[in-house]
């Protein structure tokens, strides 16, 4: 069995008298590739931070690394460059977080603003900087909003790569989406963290493995009765 | 703290505080006293750019990009902790500034040793209880910037009436430190117990 990463016993969370989660018990291990899917509103965002650590569980308790690499579904971009931010947010790195850009197709200045780049430029930087870290566990919210088919194949690698190293990573995506080569597919419903391989074994036993091309991905997707990642004509 | 400090300076939020302490600086200069006295005149001027600049840098992202930093460097107590950290060593030159034009512009030199350790003790408590004050005027723990103006103004002007402080001036406007040396005292263990209780507080609310 891999080493554990980090475990939530009996974690809830509350937003003044609103319970969003409860009774999450959960352990992810070295190398594993979780996701957790869930409807709008169903609390995946804070189990992401919950895990991730930014936000406290009550009650309940979190074993894990203090520090991790977390990705937000979006941000207001600072006035720092890529540059500047890849350099400055953080020291220790794993690999060059420019050639993991690269990966990433980003097409942008990097000397320029973040505030100047694209939606989806933005997020490889966010992603760069996440997984070109030397870290235990890199938690990602929606991680294909924005990414372009480049990107996409670049993330698939850069997953890859990284659980080879032995980090955990963990993705959140919407009820309808398909994320390749999960290991641990969770669900989120009614405050609540289930299996996902109880809902859907189908599913993921069939996504299991590498990326697949559009087309693959459009008759698996039509044929589970899930929205398409990609919908763009061919 | 180099990153937080980076995020400041590119916003350019620092620079209506940094303006106001300019404006201030100007008018003591223009209307000087003794060292004491301009550094009793200065208290005020650090102490609300020192609470403003440490709501700034607390404010100075959204909610998101602090959930990302607050990862990064293990939780939000730690980055609270942090940012209050280099909110008080960017004011460290504007003290050190301020101390030297204070003394500079002195019209009754006592001694010199006194002009100087008296200023600085007196720049560097208010900077560092505007610091620790700012700390709890910000994201996570005060939401809502509004309520941050209005609680900072509140303080502000609560400040002035504590007894440390105005025993302080009392004694500056004497040429005397025993009250400088009170406030220091004062200033250094509030704003480190304010400082441990701010980052249980964004543990707690963020």
């Amino acid at each position: 069995m891999p080493e554990e990463r980090v475990r939530l016993e009996s974690a809830a969370v509350r937003f003044g008298r609103r319970v969003v989660l409860h009774d999450i018990s959960v352990a992810l291990h070295a190398g594993e590739l979780a996701c957790v899917r869930g409807a709008n509103g169903a609390g995946k965002t804070t189990l992401l931070r919950l895990v991730a650590g930014v936000v406290r569980p009550t009650p309940g308790t979190r074993v894990g690394p203090r520090a991790c690499a977390y990705v937000p579904p979006a941000l207001s971009p600072p006035s720092l460059s890529a540059q500047h931010w890849l350099r400055s947010v953080h020291r220790t790195r794993s690999s060059d977080p420019f050639a993991v850009l690269a990966d990433l197709g980003f097409d942008g200045d990097v000397r320029a603003s973040c505030r100047s780049l694209s939606f989806g430029n933005l997020r490889k930087v966010l992603l760069a900087d996440a997984f070109s870290r030397r870290q235990y566990l890199v938690v990602v919210d929606e991680p294909l909003v924005g990414l372009d088919h480049r990107g996409r194949e670049g993330l698939n690698a850069l997953v890859g790569r990284t659980r080879t190293e032995g980090t955990t990573v963990l993705f959140a995506v919407q009820d309808d989406e398909i994320v390749v080569g999960v290991d641990r597919p969770f669900i989120v419903r009614d405050g609540g963290l289930h299996d996902g391989r109880d809902d859907d074994a189908d599913t993921h036993v069939t996504l299991r493995g590498p990326i697949r091309t559009r087309r693959q991905l459009l008759d698996d997707a039509a044929r589970l009765g899930y929205r398409p990642i990609d919908v763009t004509p061919e | 703290m180099r990153f937080t400090l980076a995020l400041v300076a590119r916003s350019g939020r620092w620079i209506a505080p940094f303006l106001l302490l300019a404006v201030w600086l100007v008018v003591v200069i223009a209307n000087p006293g003794s060292a004491l006295d301009n550094a009793a005149n200065l208290f005020f001027a650090l102490f609300v750019v020192a609470l403003w600049l440490t709501v700034t840098t607390g404010n100075v992202d959204d909610d998101p990009h602090r959930d990302l930093c607050a990862a990064s460097v293990g939780g939000p107590a730690r980055l609270q902790t942090a940012r209050q950290l280099a909110t008080m060593v960017a004011l460290g030159p504007l003290v050190l500034i301020a101390t030297v034009l204070g003394v500079a512009s002195g019209t009754d030199h006592r001694s010199l040793g006194t002009d100087v350790v008296g200023t600085l003790g007196l720049l560097v408590s208010a900077g560092l209880l505007g610091a620790a004050t700012g700390g709890f005027l910000h994201r996570p723990i005060l939401a809502n910037v509004a309520w941050s103006v209005v609680l900072g103004v509140v303080v502000v002007l609560g400040v002035a009436v504590l007894p440390p402080l105005r025993d302080a001036l009392r004694d500056a406007d004497r040429a005397r430190l025993e009250g400088v040396a009170a406030l220091f005292v004062v200033s250094t263990l509030s704003t480190t117990a304010a400082t441990w209780l701010s980052a249980v507080l964004a543990a707690r609310r963020n």
